[in-house]
């Protein structure tokens, strides 16, 4: 059979799809395509998007942190002049610190005086120079509507001094947070009969330290030299904690109380003390009104008081007969940095037991602190929430940060209508963003700074910040903007700067011949032997730190205690607990470093704000699944929260995390929106520990 | 390394420190902890216990530094994991790596991440990077090297002294030296003198998912038996376990 081959004559539609698969097919199995991908991929991995690194000599230098009062030393690595990681160098810095230096480039930074529009999320800010804005500010003064004041987020640097000069002049108010570390302290001098006599904890001697909601073991003081005392075991902690805090879950014993009971509790260890005849002769005679806080405590027995607080009364009379046998033990009570401080007569019950045990004056307890060289003594601070409602026309904020939050709408409550709020924040926060005018301080390690006593420290001390940043030239210190307005205004004092506000200070404790100074590398010199003001300046250039000796106490005070009773009967409350908990110095009335997230929004080591923590069973109950959203209600309002569980919550509380908000360097949310905190019923006493709250699933 | 988690409070410097250490940028908006890029992660497990009883630790978890058929660097196509044969250190090299995520997949601690995006940071942010540490691009996987960078300065200052070995005092990474609580103790354990040594061979001490024999180089201590009990428990939580807490 032949066969015919015949040629195609004409190339089909079919031929032409053949040889398109056919070349696709070989393209694909060669390497063509694939390096093509492959060189794309990496030529858009190495766009300008990933950055390139700085160059420069490599240095090292020292300062003091400034994020909150304990001014721990601080290695600086640089390059090229530009730090680019700290290291403690006395102790470990805490989280926070450790990323100190990216402060100054906050995306939420301001660098310029800006005047608002409003007071919400909504406000137009407008840059503006510093002089215009200080017209405006001395255009509101010149009024004289309502007081002038200043809230000064930590008192006692010279910069201190500064606002006080001004207000006196302006005849204003000087207000301190209401939360923060030496509230014990604070509420023993308004009981003594020197209320000038300054106070700090010696808890570097003490055996027990017995603690009512003070987060001592989760940022509070001197964070390293609290972990030390803990894990040195010379102290033993003792903590008093409606929920399983930080603290409680390291503290060697952890007494669980009731939410809203601490007071009662505090007023039956003051029963076992007055009535089985614990407390010293000597002691009592130092009690102006003994007979009062006996009438007023007896029917408040442990036995009365348990079924309210939770605490059996074995514990409580336990707790009490080791109080007053111990020679070295201290109570104290403590805002936690979210929550807020306790009320007063909560507070003025802890203070009476360390009258009553006899520790005020006793080494290990709470004692005399005498003040730093230059800075001088005050009469207690009035405290914000002491500041009459509706009675400030011009609110000066200042910058620098107390590690706790502030609520704004107590701040709020203290203004007049049509206040002027001014604030030095380098940051937009969750005050600042309510400002009318704000006016940028330089950021941590931007310019020099006097830092003095660490946060209930025992005894006077100074050291100075130095800059690790250049200063922004548009950012403007508190004292220039001081000048500005005195100036404006007549006033006579001169403001210096904040650096020389820390020389004078410096030439201050170098002609006391006080006390001594220790440099980063450890040693010490005392400071009679320093020849002039200029070689200790050096010295605190250098990173030194001025310890005062100690105050030789001589005769102690009379104690005025103050007590009054309350009903042994559980508090009532419609709905959940809300507990309001926090970070110090995470709690939005800063900011913090974005790199933060590691610990806040990449782990689950720390919640980021708008999240609750519920018990699994009382999460179950309200048919919540760990990860739902949820919406918390309170007569404060409502809002939307994402649910964890943790079986250490308190069944039938709501744990709500004032937090962060998420801030990482992209565009972070403004921080006057609404957060927990604005759920919060903020009482008359400026305290919003308990919240009665509803949740329901989302 | 040793890890004493009874001294470990969950402060979180050492995640922080860790970052800041090897450029390891902040979370965007949408990240959470499973698209995270942490090359130190600590996490807060509990005992289940209903409040009061309840009882939690912090559990440091990073790269185990596998001795033994370690499982990244037996998956890796492209050759990128390396392992010293001196200090026994895994290191990663992201310049090889091609995204596969094999690694991850392989890694039984979960101590690997993925840059699913460009790493941002402010501008004055990036003029504080650390010099002696490449940023990672994206699409390449990362994880704890040790802190190379420090081992590079330690050796050069080694050489510069014309010694051959680094002082152990100049090699601490970062974790280690930024914990104020001096959980970490780090050094040769080989070196029976050491102290690191000694703590890794004391009662207490327990390696994570030690049955699968890879021979993590990092140890960990607790006097907390519930806690060593997880040692031999996947680390991630299940749907039960979450809703338990």
């Amino acid at each position: 059979m032949n066969r015919k081959t015949v040629m195609p004559s004409k190339l089909t539609r079919r031929d032409i799809l053949k040889y398109s698969g056919g070349t696709l097919l070989g393209v694909m199995l060669s390497p063509l395509p694939w390096k093509l991908l492959d060189d794309s991929a990496i030529w858009t991995q190495n766009w300008s998007l990933t950055p390139k690194l700085s160059h420069g000599p490599l240095s090292s230098l020292v300062s003091r942190c400034t994020l909150c009062q304990a001014g721990c030393a601080v290695q600086a690595d640089c390059v090229g002049g530009t730090p680019y990681r700290l290291a403690g160098i006395d102790g470990g810095l805490c989280a926070p610190g450790l990323a100190g230096h990216h402060l100054a480039h906050h995306p939420l930074r301001i660098v310029h005086p800006h005047l608002f529009s409003g007071r919400d999320d909504m406000s137009t800010m407008t840059a503006v120079p510093l002089n215009e804005a200080a017209a405006v500010i001395s255009k509101r003064l010149a009024l004289r509507i309502g007081s002038t004041a200043v809230l000064d987020h930590q008192p006692g640097r010279p910069v201190s001094e500064q606002y006080r000069t001004f207000l006196a002049a302006a005849d204003g108010l000087y207000l301190v947070p209401s939360s923060r570390e030496e509230e014990t302290v604070a509420r023993l001098r308004a009981m003594s009969s020197v209320p000038s006599h300054n106070y700090g904890f010696d808890l570097e001697n003490s055996t027990l330290i017995v603690s009512f909601g003070a987060p001592l073991l989760d940022g509070w003081g001197v964070p390293s030299v609290m972990q030390s005392l803990r894990l040195n075991g010379a102290a033993r902690f003792v903590q008093v904690d409606c929920r399983r805090s930080r603290t409680a879950a390291q503290a060697h014993e952890w007494l669980p109380v009731r939410p809203g009971t601490e007071r009662l509790l505090a007023l039956s260890v003051l029963n076992v003390l007055l009535h089985e005849g614990l407390v010293t002769a000597a002691v009592k005679r130092n009690v102006a009104d003994l007979n009062d806080a006996l009438r007023t405590t007896r029917p408040l027995t442990p036995e009365a008081a348990a079924p309210v607080t939770g605490i059996a009364a074995p514990v409580v009379r336990d707790l009490a007969v080791r109080l007053a046998a111990s020679d070295g033990a201290v109570v104290l009570s403590g805002a936690d940095a979210g929550g807020g401080p306790f009320d007063a007569e909560t507070q003025k019950a802890v203070a009476a037991i360390n009258v009553l045990i006899g520790a005020v004056g006793r080494r290990g307890g709470i004692v005399r602190r005498t003040t730093v060289p230059g800075i001088p003594a005050h009469a207690p601070a009035m405290t914000l929430a002491e500041a009459p409602d509706r009675s400030i026309g011009v609110l000066f904020v200042d910058g620098a940060d107390s590690g706790y939050a502030v609520p704004w709408e107590l701040i709020e409550r203290k203004l007049q209508k049509d206040a002027l709020v001014v604030s030095f924040s380098p940051v937009l926060n969750t005050v600042s963003a309510h400002a009318d005018v704000l006016i940028p301080a330089p950021a941590p390690y931007e310019a020099a700074a006097g830092i003095p006593n660490g946060p209930g420290a025992p005894a006077a001390s100074f050291a100075v910040s130095m800059p690790l940043l250049p200063k922004n030239e548009h950012t403007a210190e508190p004292s220039d903007v001081l000048r500005l307005l005195a100036a404006e205004l007549g006033i006579a004092p001169e403001f210096p700067s904040s650096e020389d506000a820390a020389k004078r200070t410096a030439e201050a404790v170098h002609a006391s011949k006080r006390g001594s100074v220790r440099t980063p590398d450890g040693s010490v010199t005392a400071v009679a032997e320093i020849g002039s003001a200029e070689e200790l300046w050096t010295l605190f250039t250098g990173g030194a730190r001025w310890t005062d000796e100690p105050e030789r106490t001589g005769a102690m005070p009379r104690f005025t205690l103050g007590l009054t009773g309350t009903d042994a009967a559980a508090p009532t409350m419609q709905g959940l607990a809300m507990i309001a908990n926090g970070w110090r110095g995470t709690v939005s009335a800063s900011q913090i470093s974005p790199v933060l997230s590691k610990v806040f929004q990449e782990s689950e080591l720390r919640h980021n704000a708008g999240t609750v923590l519920l018990n699994p069973l009382t999460a179950s109950s309200f048919g919540l699944n760990a990860g739902d959203a949820a919406t918390v209600s309170t007569d404060r309002g409502t809002m939307t929260v994402r649910v964890r569980t943790d079986a250490g919550v308190r069944p039938d509380t709501i744990e709500a995390v004032i937090g962060p908000l998420p801030n990482g360097a992209e565009t972070p949310r403004h921080p006057s929106g609404r957060t927990m905190l604005d759920l919060c019923a903020v009482a008359a006493d400026g305290t919003w520990r308990i919240t009665p709250a509803f949740i329901q699933k989302a | 390394m040793v890890i004493d988690l009874d001294r470990c409070n969950g402060c979180g410097a050492c995640a922080v420190a860790c970052a800041v250490e090897n450029n390891v940028p902040p979370a965007h908006q949408q990240a959470n902890t499973r698209n995270a890029v942490s090359l130190m992660n600590v996490s807060a497990v509990s005992n289940h216990e209903q409040f009061p009883a309840g009882d939690t630790a912090y559990i440091p978890m990073f790269c185990q530094q596998c001795e033994n058929e370690t499982p990244c660097m037996t998956v890796c196509p492209q050759n990128a994991v390396d392992v010293d044969p001196v200090t026994g250190i895994v290191g990663q090299v992201p310049q090889r790596c091609l995204g596969c995520r094999y690694c991850m997949t392989a890694c039984p601690y979960h101590a690997r991440t993925f840059n699913w995006r460009d790493p941002e940071w402010t501008d004055g942010m990036k003029a504080q990077l650390n010099p002696a540490v490449a940023p990672r691009m994206r699409g390449v996987v990362e994880k704890c090297n040790f802190c190379h960078g420090r081992l590079h300065a330690a050796r050069e200052k080694a050489a510069a002294a014309g010694r051959n070995e680094i002082d152990p005092a100049d090699y601490v990474p970062a974790c280690v030296a930024s914990c104020p609580t001096n959980a970490i103790t780090f050094g040769d354990l080989n070196d029976e003198e050491s102290d690191v040594c000694r703590l890794s061979k004391s009662d207490g001490a327990f390696r994570f998912l030690a049955r699968l024999g890879t021979e993590p180089k990092v140890y960990y201590h607790t006097t907390k038996p519930w806690v060593r009990a997880l040692a031999e428990r996947s680390l991630t939580r299940t749907r039960q376990e979450e809703f338990h807490g």
